[in-house]
C-alpha cells in the first residue's frame, strides 16, 4: 500500500466493498455508497472538474461547504484526487463569513450544493460575478456544473513553500475576525491517522455514528479517514440532543461514538434512559474539552459494555495528541491523556521545561505537527517553535506522564466543545452603528463548559436589543453568538488602553446582579 | 385542567421560545417553524428543551424525539400541553 500522500491512499487503498456510507434522516437510511463506488465517483468528477478549470498540473484551492451529506464528501475526495487543495467549510458558516473567508482565501474554486448556492449565489456574485473564481453546483446525488467565466491563470500572490506541501487547510476560529488556515501535509494526516488508529483500533464490523461538522480535522482524520481505513462503515446524522444521540445508537445498532463533554453532560443529566439502551457502543471518545470527573465516572457505570476514552488534541496536530481508556484508570478522570505513539509532549515556562507536577505551557512534537497557517508566517514563527508546536494551552503531567489541560494562555473560551476567542466576536459587533464598544467575556455553563456574554456601549440610550441580537444571527455562527448582551457605561481598560479582561467578569456579575435583585 | 391553564402553557412556551431565540414574544405565531423562521440552530435547541424541562417539570425520554415534535411553535406547544397533563 502506497502511504504517501492522502491521493495515493485513497486511490490504492482496496476498500471494503461491504463498507460505505449511510445518509440517514431521522434514524432511517436513507440513501448509500459504498467507499469504493464513493471513490469511483470522486476519480470521475475530478477528471471532468480538472479538464474544465483548465488548471493543468497548477495547484488550485478549493473551498467546499461540507454538510452532512455523501455528495460534500464525495467532494472533497474529489478535489484531493484532482490534486487540489480542499478547504472544508462548516455547514454552519454564515454568509457574511463566506465572503470575509472569500475575499480572504481567494479561491479558485467553490464547490456548494445546489441547496446552499440559493442561498448564498447573491452575495457570491455580489464579489464581481465571482471574481477570479469558479463555482461548481452539486446537485442531485452526482451531478455538477460550473459557474463563472473559465480562469487562464492559476498564478496566485500568496505562495509558500508551506502551501507547496499542504493536502489540506482547515480553518480554526482566530482571533482577528477572520479564521487561521491550518495547512496540514500528506505526511501530518497520514501519520495521525495511524497513530489514531493505533489507538482506537476500530474494526470492520464497527458502526461509526458521524454528526459533528465535517469542517473539524477531528472529523475528517479521527472519524471519516478512520471508519475508511478500518473498513468500518459510517452513519450520517444530525444529533440536536443527546437522547437522539442515544435513539440513534439503539436503532442504527453504532458502536462507536466521538463527542463533545457538552452532550455527555446532557446525557449523563438526563434519567430516563438506561442500559441497555447504549449497549451496542463499542467506544465512546470525548474531545473538545474537559468533561466533568463525575459524569464521565457516572458515565462509566450507566453504560458499562462502554470503552470510554478521553482525549485531547488541536487542529494544529491534525488534530489529536493523546488519549486514554478511561475504565482502565478511572482514578485519571480529569485527564486528558498520554501522548500518543511517535508524539513527544512538553510542559515549560519561561525558563524551559517543568517537572511532573508543575503547571506550564504544553508543546507537541511529532509527524503530526502542522506547516503552517495560511498567509501568516508570524504566526506560524510564533507557534512553530525549536520545541515543537506552541499549543497556547496550559497544563501539567503527573508522574505517570498523563497530560492535564487547566486553561489558556490567550484569551480562547471554550463553548460546546468550540474554541473561540473574544476578540474576533468583538470585532463583529463594533462594527454595528448602534455600538460604540464591545468587550466579550464567557462565565461557566452548566451545559455548555461556558457561556458567551457581550458588555457594549451604546451610542444611543434608544438601543433595541432585538436588532443587536438578529444581527448576531446574520454575522456570527451559532456558538459565537451572545447568550446576553448587556450595555454598560463603559468598558474596563488597561494602562495601555486594551479591554482590562479580568474585569470584565464583575463588572457583568455587578450589573447582572443589579438587574435582577433590584 | 381548563382553558385557562392550557392558555397560560401556550403563553409560557412562547415566553420560553422567545427567551432562547432572542425574540419579543408578540413577534412569534403559531405556525413558525423553530429552524427556518426562529433561526433555532442546534445550541439553542439543547437549551430550548432544558428550559422547558425545568419550567414544566417533565423529563424528556428517548420517545420524545419524534421528528413530527419541536419543529414548530404549535408543535411544541401540543407536546408540553400533551406532557404537562400527563
Amino acid at each position: 500500500m502506497n502511504m504517501t500522500t492522502l491521493k495515493s491512499w485513497l486511490q490504492s487503498h482496496g476498500w471494503n466493498e461491504d463498507a460505505g456510507i449511510y445518509e440517514t434522516g431521522s434514524g432511517d437510511v436513507i440513501n448509500y455508497v459504498s467507499y469504493r463506488d464513493m471513490i469511483a465517483t470522486a476519480e470521475q468528477w475530478a477528471v471532468g472538474w480538472r479538464n474544465e478549470l483548465g488548471a493543468g498540473d497548477s495547484p488550485f484551492i478549493a473551498l467546499v461547504w461540507m454538510d452532512q451529506s455523501i455528495r460534500s464528501i464525495t467532494s472533497l475526495f474529489a478535489v484531493i484526487l484532482s490534486g487540489g487543495i480542499p478547504i472544508p467549510l462548516h455547514e454552519y458558516t454564515v454568509p457574511d463569513e463566506v465572503i470575509r473567508i472569500v475575499d480572504w482565501i481567494e479561491p479558485d474554486l467553490i464547490i456548494l450544493p445546489d441547496s446552499k448556492l440559493q442561498h448564498i449565489d447573491g452575495e457570491l456574485q455580489l464579489e464581481g460575478k465571482y471574481k477570479g473564481y469558479r463555482v461548481i453546483e452539486i446537485s442531485g446525488k452526482d451531478q455538477w456544473c460550473f459557474h463563472g467565466e473559465k480562469t487562464t491563470s492559476f498564478e496566485r500572490e500568496y505562495s509558500s513553500s508551506q502551501l507547496d506541501q499542504a493536502a489540506i487547510i482547515f480553518l480554526s476560529s482566530g482571533s482577528t475576525g477572520l479564521p487561521k488556515g491550518i495547512m496540514l501535509s500528506d505526511a501530518n494526516i497520514m501519520a495521525n491517522l495511524m497513530q489514531i488508529q493505533r489507538d482506537v483500533q476500530l474494526e470492520a464490523k464497527d458502526r461509526v455514528l458521524l454528526f459533528k461538522s465535517l469542517g473539524y480535522s477531528s472529523t475528517f482524520t479521527g472519524e471519516l479517514l478512520l471508519a475508511m481505513l478500518a473498513g468500518a462503515s459510517i452513519y450520517l446524522c444530525s444529533v440536536r440532543h443527546p437522547l437522539e444521540l442515544i435513539r440513534f445508537v439503539d436503532k442504527l445498532q453504532i458502536s462507536y461514538v466521538c463527542t463533545v463533554p457538552a452532550l455527555i453532560t446532557a446525557l449523563d443529566k438526563n434519567r430516563s434512559w438506561s442500559f441497555p439502551s447504549m449497549g451496542s457502543l463499542r467506544k465512546l471518545l470525548i474531545i473538545g474539552g474537559k468533561a466533568a470527573h463525575n459524569t464521565v465516572q457516572s458515565l462509566l457505570e450507566r453504560i458499562p459494555s462502554t470503552q470510554v476514552m478521553i482525549g485531547y488534541g488541536l487542529t494544529e496536530a491534525a488534530p489529536r495528541v493523546c488519549s486514554f481508556i478511561l475504565n482502565d484508570v478511572p482514578d485519571k478522570a480529569g485527564a486528558a491523556g498520554l501522548p500518543l505513539d511517535g508524539i513527544v509532549m512538553q510542559i515549560r515556562d519561561e525558563f524551559g521545561e517543568v517537572q511532573p507536577g508543575t503547571t506550564g505551557e504544553i508543546y507537541v512534537q511529532g509527524p503530526n505537527v502542522m506547516l503552517g497557517y495560511y498567509k501568516d508566517e508570524v504566526r506560524s514563527k510564533a507557534v512553530l517553535t525549536e520545541y515543537g508546536l506552541r499549543t497556547n494551552d496550559i497544563g501539567h503531567m503527573d508522574d505517570d506522564g498523563y497530560l492535564y489541560v487547566t486553561g489558556r494562555a490567550d484569551n480562547a473560551m471554550n463553548v460546546g466543545g468550540h474554541t473561540l476567542y473574544p476578540e474576533s466576536i468583538e470585532l463583529v459587533l463594533s462594527i454595528h452603528p448602534m455600538i460604540a464598544e464591545a468587550a466579550v467575556l464567557s462565565i461557566e455553563d452548566a451545559h455548555w463548559g461556558e457561556r458567551i456574554i457581550a458588555l457594549i456601549v451604546c451610542h444611543q440610550k434608544d438601543n433595541s436589543e432585538q436588532e443587536l441580537y438578529s444581527y448576531c444571527q446574520q454575522k456570527l455562527q451559532p456558538a459565537q453568538r451572545p447568550k446576553e448582551i448587556v450595555v454598560v457605561s463603559t468598558i474596563p481598560k488597561t494602562s495601555s488602553g486594551k479591554i482590562n479582561r479580568t474585569a470584565l467578569k464583575p463588572l457583568y456579575l455587578e450589573v447582572h446582579h443589579d438587574k435582577y435583585v433590584h | 385542567m381548563t382553558n385557562t391553564s392550557i392558555d397560560s402553557i401556550y403563553n409560557q412556551v412562547v415566553h420560553v421560545i422567545g427567551k432562547i431565540v432572542k425574540k419579543s414574544p408578540e413577534n412569534i405565531v403559531d405556525d413558525h417553524q423553530l429552524i427556518e423562521d426562529l433561526g433555532l440552530d442546534s445550541l439553542l435547541f439543547l437549551d430550548l428543551l432544558a428550559e422547558l424541562e425545568a419550567k414544566f417539570g417533565f423529563e424528556l425520554s428517548i420517545d420524545d424525539f419524534d421528528p413530527e415534535y419541536f419543529h414548530s411553535v404549535h408543535s411544541t406547544v401540543a407536546f408540553v400541553k400533551d406532557r404537562v397533563q400527563a
